[in-house]
């Protein structure tokens, strides 16, 4: 807001971008969607840290089979409730759909901006007010429920916050409403000429579907949470047993909500993969249009798979029955879009960047926890690994060996979109590499462990666990090691000039004929396109070498 | 660029809506035992029907209102299906707890 | 710099589309109302799916506990429901001539309607409060003062039912009930802001998009009702 405000748009010099305007209330009244992404960016990476600190002391306690460090078990409750609450709700799901979806979903499709943005930059209001509450909870209490808050232990036995957290994740969900509502309408009514449904890149086919779930999901789980608040805080029956209630209904509101969340957090991670994998292997993407449509199927198979949580909580056999084989059914289109990464790298001319490790990486911590996530569906098995670290493992290789690493890849993907700089290859790598390792060194052991018989939630253990728990958590600390190492290299990237180019992968998206950093507006002139998306070919690795600003036509 | 309705549409959609009412509140002094929850059900979608198509325009909008309006009434039977599933079957076998 | 330069620059350029109030994200008129027009529709749809929650719990308990609801729901005054209804339909025709008088760009119409539809919808919030505040002097309100009424005791005593799921079903009632009476309230507060500005002539035009989309959320309120008055209301004994 200063002088240039009367310049007509060329006069605008080659060095204004968005990130030029340095003021806080620039930063906290802004409604562009790449510094409202920016602003996201900050806030889920601080709330990962606090996600990973309560992990991290999970970790250090189990080394021993007794309860030593924390003192009681109190401690190791609202330790793993804040690891799951916060990483959920305040990490995964925002993550890869507000950072890098509010950045590069206009530019991917050639519009100025969201369709809403001033709702945008709402939802992370909202979202910031929830996270408070959050942390506040966080420093005056805690709470001890699990981040699933079943009745009646949430709502009759349980002495921590619970209203609170309650209160909290209510007032969140609607960050995540209004981001997924701006996503749809933005993606109906803002694509550039030409760009017609199958020319979309599947980055934006995947939010498309993410934002689908989260329009139809998320209200019933505010629903959910709301009872739970009520029932505690006016102490009156809505699941209670004694007055006519029902605690297994609460936990069907809850899980319709929950279980389609979960692909909330991996769908976009696929539509990350599905950008990465064509770029580093040189090759179109194989079977467009089956990624694209299984997307959307995730979407819609998800809804219907939820009674799978519950498959010893009393629900009915019959049900469960029901439950079961639909949650076989959700793993075709996941396997289809695994099927068909494999296919592009086929006979492609392959470079290992930082992004294609991290890419790489996700396909194969994914599909180990899409085929043991088979295991779980399958009813008799679930009862014997129901609740043991079996699950535990298993659903942390999709959410941190799929999301997080997903995540993490388009991140070094997009950094220099985002910043206009690259940072250290060898330290990406190098960090790529310690994630990959420290992952399966600290959750490999937990599928045996879990198998073993070990339950989950647990303060103290039989001593026998020792070894692989040992294992477990020397694995957490090189993983630790290898989330900080991005955050190191890549902030001290910031400090050299802006030089990365408007393409150093030579990537085909129309995010990346435009500068890096992006102008505020995005782009010069309405963009029209008239071809697919990712029409690579192996001759255009002639002359390329990482840094240089590659064809913007 | 709107379909703009006349006064007398509205008010004919108007005076159904009101039929309908009272044909609901009649039905239920009307003893037609189980039938009588379908019955309600049934009049309310007419109700919200005309409504939605009338009052809120969907008649005329674009085929995506239409999409919208059928997935979101789905979506809501897909959650209270699967829910009263569990709930119906229940002590089907007689194993307690199943 | 930022946005404001942007929405200058495009809206000198869109200039010839006779609309000064084209925000910079668009390129032209109708691809904003398309928007505004769809959020509204999306925000309908997680609408469904809140109210759809309660619904879900409403039908559990009215399938486990059939005979307690059914007794607990002939305490609620069905004329009285029946009015309201009607009031609420009506209320929903007068938002539907305002917005047709908004597409024909007579704005005192306009204006006229909203008022209209504001006064139905506060008439249906006052009738409401008489309801809440006989069952108030009738001991019906969870919390505060829940009992089974002197007149159902007998009959709840011999069938051997359960006074705390009668008094689970006045739960679901108020938290529905509530909650669409709070929807009411924030459209009554918008159907005020929007005559406002369509009196001040603030809109271009009549602001026939803005209406439009204020009234979809008000039909939409309308809807709910219609669904709720029969499934708590009219649920007979038999």
């Amino acid at each position: 807001m200063s002088a240039v405000a009367v310049e007509p748009r060329e006069s605008v010099a080659v060095e204004e971008n968005y990130l030029s305007d340095h003021t806080v209330k620039s930063w906290l009244l802004t409604t562009d969607h790449k510094r409202i992404g920016i602003l996201y960016l900050i806030s889920v990476t601080l709330f990962f840290l606090v996600g990973g600190a309560a992990a991290s002391m999970m970790r250090f306690e189990l080394m021993t089979p007794k309860g030593d460090l924390l003192g009681s078990p109190d401690v190791y409750n609202r330790l793993f409730t804040t690891h799951g609450v916060v990483m959920i709700f305040f990490f995964l799901v925002p993550s890869i759909p507000a950072v890098l979806g509010n950045f590069l979903i206009p530019l991917m499709i050639g519009a100025r901006d969201l369709a809403f943005p001033i709702l945008n930059l709402m939802s992370w209001y909202v979202y910031i007010i929830g996270g408070s509450i959050a942390i506040y909870i966080l420093m005056f209490g805690g709470v001890d429920t699990g981040w699933t808050f079943y009745t009646p232990f949430s709502t009759m036995y349980s002495n921590t916050m619970v209203v609170h957290a309650a209160i909290a994740v209510f007032i969140t969900g609607f960050s995540s409403i209004l981001t997924g509502l701006n996503f749809i309408v933005t993606i109906h009514t803002m694509r550039a000429p030409g760009m017609s449904w199958f020319r979309l890149p599947l980055f934006v086919w995947a939010h498309y579907a993410t934002s689908l779930i989260m329009v139809l999901g998320t209200p019933v789980l505010a629903i959910a949470v709301a009872l739970i608040a009520v029932e505690r805080g006016f102490g009156i029956g809505i699941f209670n047993p004694n007055l006519g209630g029902d605690p297994v209904l609460f936990q069907h509101l809850f899980w319709f909500y929950s279980h389609p969340a979960v692909y909330i957090m991996i769908l976009p991670g696929m539509g990350v993969i599905s950008e990465i994998i064509p770029c580093f292997a040189r090759r179109p993407i194989f079977g467009y249009r089956f990624i694209a449509a299984s997307s959307l199927a995730i979407a819609v198979i998800g809804f219907v798979v939820w009674g799978h949580h519950m498959f010893v909580s009393g629900q009915s056999m019959y049900a469960g029955m029901v439950f079961s084989m639909l949650s076989f059914l959700v793993a075709v289109p996941s396997a289809i879009k695994v099927f068909n990464w494999t296919s592009t790298m086929y006979k492609g001319s392959i470079r290992f960047d930082t992004p294609m490790l991290y890419a790489l990486g996700f396909i194969g911590l994914f599909t180990i926890g899409g085929l043991t996530g088979m295991m779980l569906s399958t009813l008799a098995v679930d009862i014997h690994v129901h609740d043991t670290y079996f699950v535990v493992a298993h659903f942390h290789y999709i959410m941190v060996g799929g999301a997080v690493m997903a995540y993490l890849g388009g991140i070094h993907f997009w950094w220099p979109k985002i910043t206009g700089r690259m940072y250290s290859e060898l330290l990406g790598k190098l960090s790529a590499l310690t994630v990959f390792i420290g992952f399966n060194l600290t959750f490999f052991p937990q599928f045996v462990l879990g198998y073993l018989g070990m339950p989950r939630r647990y303060f103290e253990y039989a001593s026998e666990f020792q070894v692989l728990n040992v294992m477990s958590t020397a694995g957490a600390s090189i993983l630790a090691a290898g989330y900080a190492l991005p955050l190191f290299y890549l902030l001290l990237s910031l400090r050299q000039p802006p030089t990365a180019g408007k393409n150093p992968w030579g990537a085909t998206g129309l995010e990346w004929q435009v500068d890096s950093p992006p102008t505020t507006h995005n782009f010069d002139f309405t963009p029209r396109i008239d071809r697919a998306p990712y029409a690579y070919s192996p001759v255009a690795i002639e002359g390329f070498d990482g840094y240089s600003d590659h064809g913007s036509h | 660029m709107h379909h703009v309705a006349s006064i007398k549409s509205n008010l004919v959609v108007f005076a159904l809506l009101m039929v309908l009412l009272l044909a609901t509140v009649g039905a239920s002094y009307v003893p037609l035992g189980v039938m009588h929850f379908p019955v309600a059900m049934v009049i309310a979608t007419v109700k919200t029907v005309l409504i939605v198509l009338f009052f809120m325009h969907a008649l005329h909008s674009h085929r995506l209102t239409w999409i919208i309006c059928v997935a979101s009434f789905l979506w809501l039977l897909l959650m209270i299906v699967f829910t009263i599933i569990d709930f119906l079957s229940r002590g089907w076998l007689d194993i307690l707890g199943k | 710099m930022d946005t404001a330069t942007m929405a200058h620059t495009n809206v000198a350029e869109h200039a010839s589309d006779a609309s000064p109030l084209l925000l910079h994200q668009f390129d032209d008129v109708h691809q904003q109302s398309e928007s505004s027009i769809l959020g509204m529709w999306l925000f309908l749809a997680t609408e469904v799916m809140f109210f759809g929650g309660l619904l879900t719990a409403f039908a559990v308990y009215r399938l486990l506990n059939p005979r307690e609801i059914a007794l607990a729901s002939q305490n609620l005054n069905v004329p009285l429901g029946c009015v309201n209804t009607m009031v609420l339909l009506v209320s929903s025709l007068t938002m539907a001539l305002a917005v047709r008088a908004s597409q024909l760009g007579r704005r005192k119409d306009v204006v006229r309607m909203l008022l209209l539809t504001m006064i139905f919808g506060t008439m249906f919030l006052v009738v409401k409060g008489f309801e809440w505040r006989a069952d108030y002097h009738e001991n019906l309100i969870p919390w505060i003062n829940f009992e089974v009424p002197h007149h159902q005791a007998e009959e709840v005593h011999e069938l051997g039912l359960v006074p705390a799921k009668m008094e689970l079903f006045f739960i679901m009632y108020f938290f529905m009930t509530g909650l669409h009476a709070l929807h009411l309230i924030i459209g009554i507060v918008m159907l005020a802001i929007m005559a406002h500005l369509v009196h001040r002539n603030w809109f271009s035009g009549s602001g026939a998009v803005q209406i439009e989309v204020a009234g979809l959320y008000w039909h939409f309120i309308d809807i709910v009702w219609v669904f709720l008055y029969p499934l708590l209301y009219l649920i007979s004994a038999h």
